[in-house]
């Protein structure tokens, strides 16, 4: 009976072996340990590991920008899959030139990482097993796990290393706005927690996968991944709208309000937030 | 922070109906509070979330975006798109633990005087609340 590292062993050679790849991205050990590789020959497969779990996905874009005609191949996780969707909704990637080994992540890995969704769409290898819900589903409930943090004290800790911004794979754009100094301001460590973090945070609101990369890059143990998976959860109630599974679908947040189920069909001729107008409350205000 | 108990606001008003409306209710000479400064910009969806954030970092205690009716904006529905990126915004600052009454957005002024000068007296007044029920 052979185990998922063989089986994913076998399908990588043999993906390589018949040219359809150039290369296979994933965890490789050597005498030097572990660390994420490009295995280019088949006998090479030798070396692939699972463990630790890392994020293969951002190296897809750095290598396809390099050689932008041969295929890759990938073994990829849940939050890669997901990874690579956005990043292709961004442009980043060329999904038609990415080979998937769907790799589903066992219960340990799953609990360890937190995840709610610890398995890609296509399961080569691995038994799928149910994600953990990080958020509370709803309501009250749900506005309280994001404050239940202090974020006050969290933040206070932050050493402007970029270290989440650095790791995320969705923090792709060519001038960042949290390295401008007209909005966040230079020298000043820890940064101005409205500033530095709010803005990330808002700019990934329909990007983040929740892959966990921003929290296990912090060297100051903030728990980054609640105020994303906080807003993700909020985004999935009001929005309808998950990122990181169609890569057809465009976030709500760049289409008309007829298209997102927000205030049903009728869309009111005034609508403020102060309420008090006919028609001016938003549904589940 | 403040000398005197008036909420500091920062309006961003795009230059068709709530611009206008604010001109009219200057010209009609209503009543405004005189706790606000207004920002005209060509369209609300030129507000991002990072203005809107500095805003806050800064000491503001309320911000307004107005724009005009949902169904009428000249720049081809942009304020549906600005109120989702903002209402977005309301949502993480509210997980933050800042009150989203904070960030207030209001499509559907025509170029009118008298909604403009209420709009602002409300959420001058809400925003008042907010400070007394912090301190009560």
């Amino acid at each position: 009976m052979e185990s998922a590292e063989e089986r994913t062993k076998s399908i990588g050679r043999e993906l390589l072996e018949s040219g359809r790849i150039r290369g296979l991205l994933a965890v490789i050990a050597d005498q030097s340990g572990a660390r994420p590789g490009l295995l280019r020959k088949p006998e090479e497969v030798y070396s692939l590991v699972f463990q630790p779990r890392y994020l293969l996905a951002p190296m897809v874009h750095t290598l396809q920008a390099v050689d932008s005609k041969t295929t890759l191949g990938i073994v990829a996780r849940g939050c890669d899959e997901r990874a690579l969707v956005e990043m292709a909704k961004a442009g980043q990637v060329d999904l038609q030139r990415v080979v998937l080994v769907g790799l589903a992540c066992d219960e340990e890995t799953a609990r360890q990482c937190g995840c709610s969704r610890p398995y890609p769409r296509k399961i080569d290898v691995g038994q799928r097993v149910e994600g953990i819900k990080g958020i509370e589903p709803s309501g009250e409930a749900m506005m309280h796990q994001g404050r239940q943090v202090d974020w006050t004290a969290e933040l206070a800790r932050c050493l402007k290393c970029y270290g989440c911004r650095n790791a995320c794979p969705l923090c792709v754009c060519p001038e960042c706005k949290i390295g401008l100094p007209m909005w966040v301001q230079t020298g000043l460590v820890p940064p101005e927690p409205l500033s530095f973090h709010l803005i990330r945070a808002y700019h990934l609101a329909d990007k983040c996968i929740d892959c966990g990369s921003c929290q296990d890059a912090c060297p100051a143990g903030i728990p980054l991944r609640k105020l994303h998976q906080y807003l993700l959860k909020v985004l999935e109630e009001r929005l309808a709208y998950v990122p990181g599974l169609d890569a057809n679908q465009q976030s709500p947040l760049f289409t008309d309000l007829k298209r997102a189920p927000f205030c049903g069909p009728e869309i009111p001729r005034w609508m403020s937030t102060l309420g008090g107008n006919e028609q001016g409350e938003l549904k589940g205000e | 922070m403040n000398e005197s108990s008036d909420p500091r606001v920062l309006i961003f008003a795009c230059d068709w109906c709530p611009g206008l409306g604010s001109d009219r209710a200057g010209q009609d000479r209503l009543s405004l509070p005189s706790c606000f400064r207004l920002v005209r910009v060509d369209c609300a969806a030129q507000v991002s979330g990072e203005w809107v954030i500095e805003a806050f970092s800064g000491g503001i205690d309320g911000v307004m975006v107005m724009g005009c009716h949902l169904d009428a904006c000249r720049h081809q529905g942009a304020n549906h798109r600005a109120h989702k990126k903002l209402e977005t915004l309301r949502w993480l600052l509210s997980g933050l633990g800042i009150p989203p009454e904070r960030l207030c957005l209001s499509w559907g002024m025509g170029r009118e005087a008298l909604p403009f000068q209420e709009e602002v007296q409300k959420f001058v007044s809400t925003l008042k609340l907010l400070k007394t029920g912090k301190e009560a």
